[in-house]
């Protein structure tokens, strides 16, 4: 599924307020100066029209104009405007003035290309876009962009967001959408506007005048474990009740509609070969147990398919038939999800296409509207009465059964039913769900040489990264990459294995080091520092400057255990253990301990559990001291001394 | 693409036949698209680990009588058993095509088949024309791509095509390695005796069969003689060139840090066009010598054509020899003009596509726009300048016996001083300071175009200045172990433009990070229009909490870990190619510690020194006491920009003993009246 959601544009005609002087536009000395305060760039002026012609059809119009503070900024006078079998662009225009607000240049058709935005992961697409540059060398420079488009798609209604990014600053930006009275009322959805700022809603002649405006915007900086720039950025979503791509319309004013839409442009697409359909029947005797036998069709596909994307017209919505899937062995995430589900159906167990928003922050779920870029599989199961979803990723070959990655786990999707959609939640891994279980042994010579035997067991979220090196490295890349991951000052590693753990309800991945570690404890003179913290010491967090200003977001949960086991030569005595530690606090909790066990040998453990959520913007003090007292204990150190000397 | 080349017409001049006529008498080729068996399944161990392995690579170019002359015949055929599902990439393949004017490449007799086991018996799936598409990439390449059905674990794939093209000086390359073993990869050419290609040869690993020699050649071009409207068809029979490299059971290629282009390290064979010679017709020097690819490029409209005209910033330029009599500043301030004319819009070209003064009419331009600009502008200024065409670290090594032109893709500029030194510039980062190129242009030798062919030479691009790190401490400690004081930093050379890049906030950050100074101290402000020719310079106040807690009355100080190197940049214990800096590398620390009354030292680190062979550097550490202050040196040089991979582990045993170093401690403890 293409993620579409275009470019934000357009405006309104803009009114010539600088009669005056008519050559000069944008001068730098005429912007309040507080909006270059963090900013690269200052958005002078922001119009976007949004004109609504019929159901299927609308145009964007927009005229905007940026002033590009420091090279930082630069991207700014980059327009992009992107086009594709629904889209076709009516002009782009652009002049680019000086700080003083003297016109440089006015862009040539020529100097605008045209390009193919298709990715190295699609096969083809219908991607494209012109692109227009205005970047120049002496800053401030004021780049000045008028353009329209209009497009036959109308699922995608745009989304206004003021502050397109960090570190910009916004004079003025006005929003208006015109929606002909003939058609239902526009939906919109506002988010983080600022109290003042009002939508003005007006009949004029046939059309219901939607409006809304901005001024002095500061720019925003994201501040340490800081929510995603997306949730703390104004904007208002829009979206239509009735919509069209390629004559098949749609209703978009509830989720039970969207889903509608979708299923029933798949609907029919699950006719499979004979061949593939008699297998399916036979597993189905040979396996009575449900759960078994959605595994092994599972298995089936991710053996005998691939992810290749083919993203044309409509195909950007409508999956190829599984037909076609299976004779060819490929399909995108449509393609193959329908696929599955045809599998399934032939193999006697019913499911359900999903439309998720893949990596990417939660969908907002109180406004219907397209918000998805991906599809996977839902498989409603039971067990002795009670529901047991498994969730299918059927564009991976290795994906373990029923389990999603960090990708879309934890948020909701629309499950497309034949009586229309229903938002569900995906399964969300907690921190007991994704932990990491170490065990160390490390035997330290006279001259404070170690070896050391670590085998270390990372569960769900936490073995999404090694199991992707473990199915696309060779064993020569995974240690290069295991090497440029462990943060000992100096170390060799002698042997390594990455392997997945046996099957259990989350996946997880064990992975085993054999380190040399030259000089891994510090002599000086009759002193030996050895630090027991071999493999998971954490960063100290940035120091606080100024007041915090937004909440902070701890977006990973997780659970850390670590077991080092350290043995000496018998002529190092301890001279100092580290205290024990223990912190507990709402974001999570930690302890550390070093003893001296009777067989001679020292015993480090660890464990570390951080909670995933949203805090207050007041308690930040209290946990930069949280982590702060982590980082500290992760570096304390063991202190022997040399009997021999 | 070289586009000097594409312009040149090949003009095909009237052609008498011979008699004789004759069939090359082919070797046996390797491959056979469609010849599939069950044998081709049975994995090697040495491919074991690998995702898909080249079973067979084979091409063949041949220079063909065509209409309107010669053209060019590209056949490939390849085999590739696809292991494992991090393989099924090498399933999707994409054939760039470059056409210009009405001269094209075209793709034909595209086909693809996909083989599976099933049960001992093969099975073989055909490539619709589904799988093939299609794409426009920009006004002079398309993109032919398609995908292989059915692909699956221990699938062997093979597809075969034909690329005909009308560019006779564009031979293909041949990359006989890959990131994937290789089991069989070989090429072969036929060039008739009118054409002469000279070949460029880049491996670390031997050919198992390298040969040429001489064949009979036939072949038929219609052509339209004097005086006649119609096409006549020439049967032409001459001797031809065969030639034949393959290799056999190839490594995948390893990728490791601090290497420049992949290019310069795959197995690879490449062509030059060099002579025309046509029946009965003196030969055509078309190749390039470094001669001639100067004076070509002089004669460019979009290289030497503007530098003779007067620049668009020339005013400005006349007078800057009053205000800067001495060269070197004068320099630094046409490099200034000259960024605020042209922005570098990223694009490393030698050509620059507009007109320099519709460059400085856009406000932006490529790297040729911007330091052709800059050449015309300091010879505006009264310098002796000339542009220094190079390539860059991404785009790979020219080879000096070789004049290639698309061996290049950048141009900066060179000042000969007064006295007769180098001087060299670049006006494409505003943070690059005259005299410095970036790092990107580090990358052997450039050279020097001038309208003097005798001044015409080699120039070295290995910098001047080196990466170089400063910090010098002065910190008072307290009883529970925190230092306290101030510090001062410097960034000097190719370090000065990293930290300018990386901005003074983030720089602090960082610093303070080091430090694990948590106090809320107000972030130092830098001038703003620091002068970028000197070092980037920062002083702040620090505070390092204390944190080895020893045993009562002891205090443990590791303080050279807040200021210099922790862990070794270089983690691979092998090494299969050189290690590329780009620079020379120093990084200076001084700490001096004043320690707090009733304290005397325990223990001290030793002062020591290691030095690499062959000049390779040294790392100087000294910990010294005088009175109740400790003074601690850390001094690290390493100033050679490559290291051979025989020097490898002793560099990298280096920086071991460098973060080992750092990290030992010192021992004080409290003087208590019981201590003898």
């Amino acid at each position: 599924m293409r993620l579409h959601f275009p470019l934000i544009a357009g405006l309104l005609a803009f009114t010539s307020t600088a009669g005056a002087s008519p050559k000069v536009r944008f001068p730098v000395a005429a912007m309040p100066a507080a909006l270059r305060e963090n900013a690269h760039a200052v958005v002078r002026l922001y119009d976007h029209t949004f004109t609504v012609k019929s159901a299927g059809q609308a145009v964007n119009t927009l005229h905007f104009a940026i002033t590009v503070l420091d090279e930082q900024g630069d991207d700014y006078a980059t327009d992009i405007v992107s086009y594709d079998r629904f889209t076709s662009i009516n002009y782009l225009r652009g002049t680019v003035y000086d700080a003083n607000g003297k016109l440089l240049r006015t862009l040539r058709s020529s100097d605008i290309k045209d390009v193919s935005l298709s990715s190295g992961a699609n096969l083809s697409d219908d991607n494209r876009a012109q692109v227009a540059r205005l970047q120049q060398g002496s800053y401030p420079y004021t780049v000045e962009f008028e353009e329209e488009y209009t497009t036959s798609n109308t699922l995608f209604y745009p989304v206004w967001r003021p502050l397109l990014n960090t570190h910009l600053g916004v004079e003025q930006s006005h929003f208006q959408v015109l929606m002909p009275g003939s058609l239902p009322a526009l939906r919109y959805r506002e988010l983080n506007l600022p109290a003042e700022v009002q939508a003005k809603h007006q009949t004029v002649g046939n059309q219901i005048v939607h409006e809304w405006s901005i001024a002095n915007l500061p720019a925003l900086e994201l501040e340490a474990y800081s929510l995603p720039a997306r949730e703390l950025l104004p904007a208002v979503y829009t979206a239509p009740s009735q919509f069209e791509v390629q004559g098949h319309t749609g209703d978009l004013s509830t989720w039970e509609g969207l889903g509608k839409w979708e299923y029933k442009l798949n609907e029919g697409r699950n006719v499979l070969p004979e061949a593939v359909t008699a297998r399916m029947k036979e597993l189905a005797q040979r396996v009575p147990d449900m759960r078994e036998r959605t595994r092994q069709v599972y298995e089936y596909l991710q053996g005998s398919t691939r992810y290749i994307s083919v993203q044309l017209g409509i195909g950007g919505w409508q999956s190829a038939p599984a037909t076609e899937v299976a004779t060819r062995g490929y399909g995108d995430c449509k393609g193959l999800s329908n696929y599955g589900m045809a599998l399934l159906q032939a193999a006697g167990v019913p499911s359900y296409c999903a439309l998720a928003g893949a990596d990417q922050p939660d969908i907002q779920t109180d406004f219907p509207s397209n918000q998805f870029n991906h599809m996977i599989l839902c498989v409603p199961l039971a067990q002795a009465g009670r529901r047991d979803t498994v969730w299918l990723e059927c564009t991976s070959q290795t994906a373990p059964f029923n389990y999603l990655g960090d990708f879309t786990a934890g948020r909701h999707v629309l499950l497309l039913t034949p009586e229309g959609g229903r938002l569900v939640r995906t399964p969300v891994y907690q921190s007991t769900d994704n932990t990491q279980f170490r065990r160390a042994d490390v035997q330290l010579d006279e001259l404070g040489n170690a070896k050391a035997t670590v085998r270390t067991r990372s569960a769900a979220l936490q073995q999404d990264d090694l199991a992707s090196y473990m199915h696309n490295l060779t064993p020569e890349d995974q240690k290069k990459r295991a090497y440029s991951q462990i943060g000992i000052p100096s170390f060799t590693i002698s042997r390594y294995n990455l392997a997945a753990a046996p099957a259990a309800p989350l996946p997880a991945m064990v992975e085993t080091l054999e380190l040399t570690l030259p000089r891994y404890a510090t002599i000086t003179g009759k002193r030996v520092f050895v630090a027991p913290n071999l493999l998971n010491q954490s960063a100290a967090p940035e120091p606080m400057l100024g007041e915090r200003k937004t909440d902070m977001w701890q977006s990973f949960a997780f659970l850390d255990a670590d077991t080092v086991h350290l043995l000496m030569p018998r002529s190092l005595q301890p001279e100092t253990m580290p205290a024990p530690v223990q912190l507990s606090s709402r974001f999570g909790s930690y302890s550390a301990q070093t003893q001296a066990l009777p067989d001679g040998t020292v015993q480090y453990i660890r464990r570390l559990q951080l909670n995933r959520g949203r805090f207050p913007k007041a308690e930040y003090p209290a946990y930069l001291e949280f982590r702060r007292k982590i980082s500290k204990a992760d570096k304390s150190t063991l202190v022997f001394l040399k009997t021999d000397v | 693409m070289n586009p000097l080349r594409i312009r040149q017409r090949v003009l095909l001049l009237a052609i008498v036949c011979c008699g004789f006529s004759g069939q090359a008498q082919a070797q046996a080729d390797p491959i056979k698209f469609g010849k599939v068996s069950v044998a081709d399944f049975t994995p090697l161990a040495a491919d074991s680990a690998a995702p898909a392995v080249v079973l067979c690579d084979f091409g063949v170019s041949k220079v063909v009588g065509g209409d309107d002359g010669f053209r060019l015949n590209f056949e490939r055929t390849t085999r590739i058993l696809i292991r494992r599902k991090a393989g099924y990439d090498w399933a999707t393949v994409e054939v760039p095509l470059y056409h210009h004017d009405e001269r094209t490449e075209r793709i034909k007799a595209l086909k693809g088949t996909t083989y599976n086991l099933e049960g001992g018996k093969l099975v073989a799936t055909k490539m619709g024309n589904e799988s093939i598409f299609r794409d426009k990439v920009d006004e002079h390449f398309n993109n032919c791509r398609f995908t292989l059905p059915n692909v699956k674990e221990g699938s062997i794939i093979e597809f075969t095509y034909t690329l005909d093209s009308d560019f006779l000086f564009n031979l293909q390359d041949w990359q006989f390695q890959y990131t994937i073993p290789v089991r069989w990869s070989e090429y072969r050419t036929l060039i008739p005796a009118y054409f002469r290609y000279k070949q460029i040869t880049r491996t670390y690993l031997p050919f198992t069969i390298q040969e040429e020699k001489s064949v009979p050649y036939s072949t038929r071009v219609s052509q339209t003689l004097d005086g006649r409207l119609d096409k006549q068809d020439i049967p032409i029979s001459t001797n031809a060139l065969s030639s034949r490299w393959a290799m056999q059971n190839i490594p995948a290629l390893q990728k490791e840090p601090f290497m420049t282009s992949n290019r310069d390290y795959f197995s690879s064979v490449e062509f030059e066009l060099a002579v025309i010679q046509y029946y009965n017709q003196p030969p055509k020097d078309v190749a390039n010598t470094w001669e001639k690819i100067a004076e070509d490029l002089l004669k460019e409209e979009y290289f030497g054509h503007d530098l003779n005209r007067t620049s668009p910033i020339a005013a400005a330029m006349a007078e800057l020899p009053a205000r800067y009599p001495e060269e070197q500043a004068r320099a630094a301030a046409v490099v200034a003009q000259v960024q605020q004319a042209v922005k570098y819009n990223g694009e490393e070209r030698f050509l620059t596509q507009v007109s320099l003064k519709q460059a400085v009419k856009n406000g932006q331009g490529n790297s040729a726009a911007v330091n052709l600009l800059l050449v015309q502008a300091l010879r505006e200024a009264g310098l002796n300048a000339n542009p220094l065409l190079l390539s860059t670290r991404s785009h790979g090594h020219v080879l000096l016996d070789m004049p290639v032109l698309n061996h290049f893709n950048y141009v900066a500029a060179h000042v000969r001083l007064a006295d007769g030194k180098d001087f060299l510039l670049d006006a494409t980062d505003p943070l690059l300071p005259a005299g410095m190129l970036p790092e990107r242009c580090l990358n052997g030798q450039g050279r020097l175009i001038t309208d003097i062919p005798a001044q015409n030479r080699w120039v070295s691009l290995a910098p001047a200045q080196r990466h170089t790190e400063y910090s010098n401490a002065n910190l008072t400690l307290a009883p529970d172990g925190t230092l306290q004081g101030k510090g001062h930093w410097e960034w000097g050379g190719y370090a000065g433009l990293e930290a300018r890049a990386t901005g003074t906030t983030d720089l602090v950050r960082t610093l303070r990070q080091h430090l694990g100074d948590e106090t809320p101290n107000p972030a130092p402000v830098l001038p703003a229009a620091a002068d970028i020719s000197k070092p980037l310079a920062l002083d702040m106040t620090v505070q390092i909490p204390g944190s080895e807690a020893g045993a009562a009355g002891t205090i443990y100080l590791a303080p050279m870990k807040h200021f210099g190197l922790t862990s070794n940049p270089l983690r691979a214990e092998n090494r299969y190619f050189p290690v590329d800096f780009g620079t020379g590398r120093d990084r200076t620390h001084l700490l001096t510690i004043t320690l707090p009354k009733g304290y005397s030292v325990a223990e001290l680190p030793k002062s020591q020194v290691f030095t690499l062979p062959n000049g390779g550097g040294q790392f100087q550490y000294s910990c010294l006491q005088q009175g109740n202050t400790i003074s601690i040196t850390s001094r690290l040089s390493l100033p050679k920009t490559q290291y051979p991979t025989t020097e490898y582990s002793a560099l990298r045993e280096l920086y071991d003993r460098v973060a080992a170093k750092h990290a030992e401690p010192l021992v004080l403890s409290k003087i208590t009246n019981t201590q003898p």
